[in-house]
């Protein structure tokens, strides 16, 4: 008699069932502990940061002639004047300045609050000082406080002046110094790699390079800032804190990763492709150019969008080329002093005033806002133009 | 008619004075001397010797690793692009070696066209795949002389039916035979003399196959053409002269009709009947 | 063209190789066909000379079977041939091989008129022979036509008149039989004529067979060994359900 084949399953299978349950399980729980800490981390940013998004206002008449271009201060009526924010009496001549049409004229405007005011409505602190109290409850009951979309986050410096303090130095800073990272490391970067992959000999020479480059893309960041300082500001004499000589040393940071994912790029393009245009007489560099370069192009274009999506969000090496300063003002060229976003954040996060805290917070989710743009940009440029070949 | 008798066989011309036909002797193309390649240590090829005749389909067959496709790109110097490669004997085109130092390259793959295993258009148009090398090539300048000789390629190829509506397509939208017919046409683009095929049916299925093979037959009047398959059927099906490699040597060259029916080796019977290894 | 096999190959070169060997199976039946006309001719009107160039002519008969046969094993070799085409390439080679055996009775005919050339003959006798060979001509060219058009159905027709051919041979041995009984003397002569008799019966079983090939080729079908009645229901079972015997292959 032959044994008849049994399909429900044995005691053995059980067991590798249950196994590969376990296994499963684990890498669930993995998943679900990643997803949380992110989930944490992105609730507590916005519970701290979304209050700096809008701010306290105040309606009030502001009268605007000779006097008060003087005494700024006798603009508003005296009720009104300890709640506002002092950068709007400093910014009164320049109004008049840009719109002479104010002067004589009294208008009804809403006007941006102190920073104790403002946190004290937001309830981020218990107590405020009577002087300013009384008129606040005033001012409420006529129904003259409100809360307003906060321009100055975007739209202003940084300042001391917490109601005022915001990105936008920091932005145009971001945007010198990717031009300068991507003028310089792109370009290198690519040369490189294509000499490297399509024409170098592949001897000892050339593997030593190989190695030394993978090497330094995983050199601290720290060292870069050390590098720069050494090389760009004391030898060149590049000037100090400048986006220049920033997007010079994160450039050193970017080409590796430049390199190494353009080289990826150029190694996924299939050697029959190239071996189809030599076939027809091309030569090498007219097979590079003609075809494996446009076929590279979005692997090099993601490569690139994310070394410079690192290299936005660098603090250390800047740290010591003095990016991480207070600049109140847009740099108006290269060799201006300049500060980036994530040095801004630093900056601010060592403020003690209480409403640098949400500043903060709201400086981070900016930053993380813009880097999530450039890798989802990256991720639609792969697909967009991904081929199979 | 039949087919053409290429042997001269005069035994057979006694026995069948119907078909009575003079031994056609085509001329010699190319020729081959004691070619001998070897990648770093390994010798691939031990100096064999070939003679390849105009306005004829020559299939290489052989097991894998048995030098033909070496050979193959021995032929249009496409074996330079790799690295530790030693060539050594002499090939001729037309008489000229291709190995003597002032041939270049780029030039002789012009004359020697090449399709390969995979159908490799390039990621662009239709239009563009064929256009691609008269251009660089500078052989062909005003737009209205290159769009003739687009439509005069794809129609030899026997595909300007198929695409001629959407030449601005891009060539890996086409099926598998039909990117393989593009490839032909692109190489025949440059007018050619010889066309070198790596087993250009092996990533096709039957019926795009049989539309190659079709089309190699109708190729022959004008080229010269050398192909390596895999396909033992497909070399009895093209070739006019099949020659079965081994080991890097060439064991048998004769035409295809007697070594497909009678060969004279015991190597190539085996090779052919399935006994082999 | 209608019916099996003959759709057009991707391949044109196949499609013509295949088209040459059926016209070289057709032109050879061709010859056969006058063989026996002339063979019979010679044997009926006792010219000596016609025998002698149906001896002479069955060598091209012979030159003809290796050619195409040379032609099926090039084909076989370089086409690999399936289905239609393989059953095709099959007939044709078996179909030769009788054609050949055709060929070689008249060339038997031709000999035996030379021989009786000299012979005064019984005029009923050979008016008999006369109409043997007439049918057993009409059933060679039936087989052909059957084979270039494709048709089984006159293929079986062919293999019905084997029996009518039949009755006739025997016909004609009973009377020479009767001679030979009547004039001893006769008997060395009447054996030559039985010798030709028999050399036509033959023809007409080699017909049947051709005829049989046709079928097996058309209908993908084996009908030999299996009679008459057999080999006819075999037929129409194929002919009703399809209507169409294109789609038979």
């Amino acid at each position: 008699m032959t044994d008849r084949i049994s399909l429900t399953p044995s005691r053995h299978l059980k067991k590798r069932y249950r196994a590969e349950k376990r296994f499963k399980a684990y890498c669930v729980g993995a998943l679900v502990l990643a997803m949380a800490f992110l989930v944490l981390f992105f609730t507590d940013m916005i519970r701290q940061g979304y209050s700096a998004f809008y701010e306290t206002q105040i309606r009030a008449e502001v009268t605007y002639n000779e006097d008060t271009l003087e005494f700024t201060m006798d603009s508003v009526s005296e009720e009104v004047f300890p709640l506002v924010s002092r950068a709007f009496f400093r910014s009164i001549p320049r109004q008049v300045e840009n719109n002479p049409e104010l002067m004589g004229t009294t208008q009804t405007q809403w006007l941006t609050a102190k920073a104790d005011v403002d946190q004290y409505r937001k309830g981020h602190s218990e107590s405020l000082d009577p002087e300013m109290k009384a008129p606040l409850e005033q001012l409420q009951a006529d129904g003259d406080v409100g809360y307003g979309f906060n321009k100055g986050l975007f739209f202003s410096g940084d300042s001391k002046i917490p109601s005022n303090a915001g990105l936008w130095s920091a932005f145009v800073g971001t945007f010198y110094l990717m031009l300068v990272v991507l003028a310089i490391s792109f370009p290198i970067g690519v040369a490189t790699a294509i000499y490297l992959e399509e024409f170098a000999p592949d001897n000892r020479f050339t593997q030593a390079v190989e190695i030394n480059i993978n090497n330094l893309a995983a050199v601290p960041s720290i060292l870069f800032g050390l590098l720069g300082l050494a090389i760009f500001i004391n030898f060149f004499g590049v000037p100090r804190s400048s986006a220049l000589a920033g997007g010079l040393t994160l450039s050193l940071m970017t080409l590796p990763v430049i390199i190494i994912s353009t080289r990826a790029a150029l190694k996924a393009v299939p050697d029959n492709i190239r071996q189809g245009a030599q076939a027809v007489g091309a030569s090498r560099w007219q097979t590079v150019r003609d075809h494996v370069l446009p076929l590279a192009l979005p692997g090099i274009l993601t490569g690139t969008i994310i070394g410079i999506a690192q290299a936005i969000g660098e603090t250390a090496p800047l740290l010591l080329i003095g990016m991480i300063a207070y600049i109140p003002d847009a740099p108006g060229s290269l060799t201006d002093a300049a500060t980036v976003l994530p040095a801004q954040i630093f900056t601010w996060a060592g403020m003690p005033e209480r409403s640098y805290v949400s500043l903060t917070a709201a400086g981070i989710l900016v930053l993380l806002s813009l880097l999530i743009v450039l890798n989802a940009t990256a991720v639609i440029l792969r697909n967009r133009f991904e081929r199979r070949w | 008619m039949r087919t053409r008798d290429l042997t001269g066989d005069t035994a057979e011309m006694v026995r069948t004075p119907t078909t009575e036909r003079p031994p056609v002797r085509q001329a010699t193309k190319m020729q081959v001397n004691d070619l001998a390649v070897w990648y770093g240590e390994t010798q691939a090829l031990h100096g064999v010797s070939m003679d390849v005749l105009e306005n004829e389909v020559t299939a290489l067959i052989g097991p894998s690793g048995c030098g033909k496709s070496t050979f193959l790109r021995c032929l249009n110097r496409m074996n330079d692009l790799i690295q530790g490669v030693r060539i050594e004997g002499e090939v001729t085109f037309d008489g000229d070696n291709i190995y003597a130092p002032h041939v270049d390259v780029v030039e002789l793959r012009a004359h020697i066209g090449m399709v390969f295993q995979k159908p490799n258009p390039f990621p662009k148009s239709i239009y563009e795949n064929i256009a691609y090398a008269p251009k660089i090539l500078g052989q062909v300048r005003k737009r209205t002389d290159m769009d003739e000789l687009v439509e005069h390629s794809l129609k030899r190829a026997g595909l300007w039916d198929e695409v001629k509506d959407r030449l601005e397509m891009p060539g890996l939208s086409l099926s598998g035979g039909q990117q393989q017919r593009l490839c032909i046409a692109r190489a025949i683009a440059v007018s050619p003399s010889v066309l070198l095929m790596d087993e250009p049916c092996s990533a096709l299925d039957p019926v795009a196959t049989a539309t190659v093979e079709q089309l190699i037959d109708e190729l022959k009047d004008n080229y010269t053409i050398v192909i390596v398959t895999h396909n033992l059927q497909q070399a009895a099906r093209v070739a006019g002269y099949t020659a079965f490699f081994h080991l890097g040597d060439i064991v048998e060259f004769s035409d295809t009709d007697s070594l497909f029916t009678h060969p004279r080796e015991k190597k190539t019977e085996d090779y052919i009947t399935g006994r082999y290894g | 063209m209608e019916k099996v096999g003959l759709e057009k190959h991707t391949s044109k070169q196949f499609d013509a190789d295949l088209e040459d060997v059926r016209e070289l199976v057709l032109s050879m039946g061709g010859l056969v066909e006058q063989q026996i006309a002339d063979a019979v001719r010679a044997l009926v009107d006792g010219d000596g000379g016609l025998g002698e160039d149906v001896v002479r002519g069955d060598t091209e008969v012979n030159r003809m079977e290796i050619e195409i046969d040379e032609e099926c094993t090039r084909i076989l070799a370089r086409r690999a041939p399936q289905a239609g085409d393989l059953r095709l390439v099959i007939a044709i080679a078996k179909t030769i091989t009788d054609l050949e055996r055709i060929g070689d009775e008249a060339e038997k005919i031709g000999r035996m008129a030379t021989h009786l050339a000299s012979y005064e003959r019984p005029k009923s006798a050979f008016r008999q022979i006369e109409t043997l060979g007439r049918h057993v001509r009409e059933m060679v060219r039936d087989v052909l036509d059957a084979f270039a058009r494709l048709d089984s159905e006159s293929a079986v027709h062919v293999a019905r008149n084997d029996e009518e051919v039949d009755r006739e041979y025997e016909g004609i041995v009973r009377q020479c039989i009767t001679y030979m009984m009547e004039d001893p003397r006769t008997i060395r002569h009447m054996l030559d004529v039985l010798w030709a008799v028999k050399a036509l019966e033959r023809i007409g079983d080699h017909s049947t067979n051709i005829g049989e090939y046709v079928v097996y080729f058309v209908e993908g079908k084996d009908v030999r060994h299996i009679g008459l009645e057999a080999m006819e229901k075999e037929i129409a079972k194929s002919m009703r359900p399809r209507g169409d015997a294109s789609a038979s292959d």
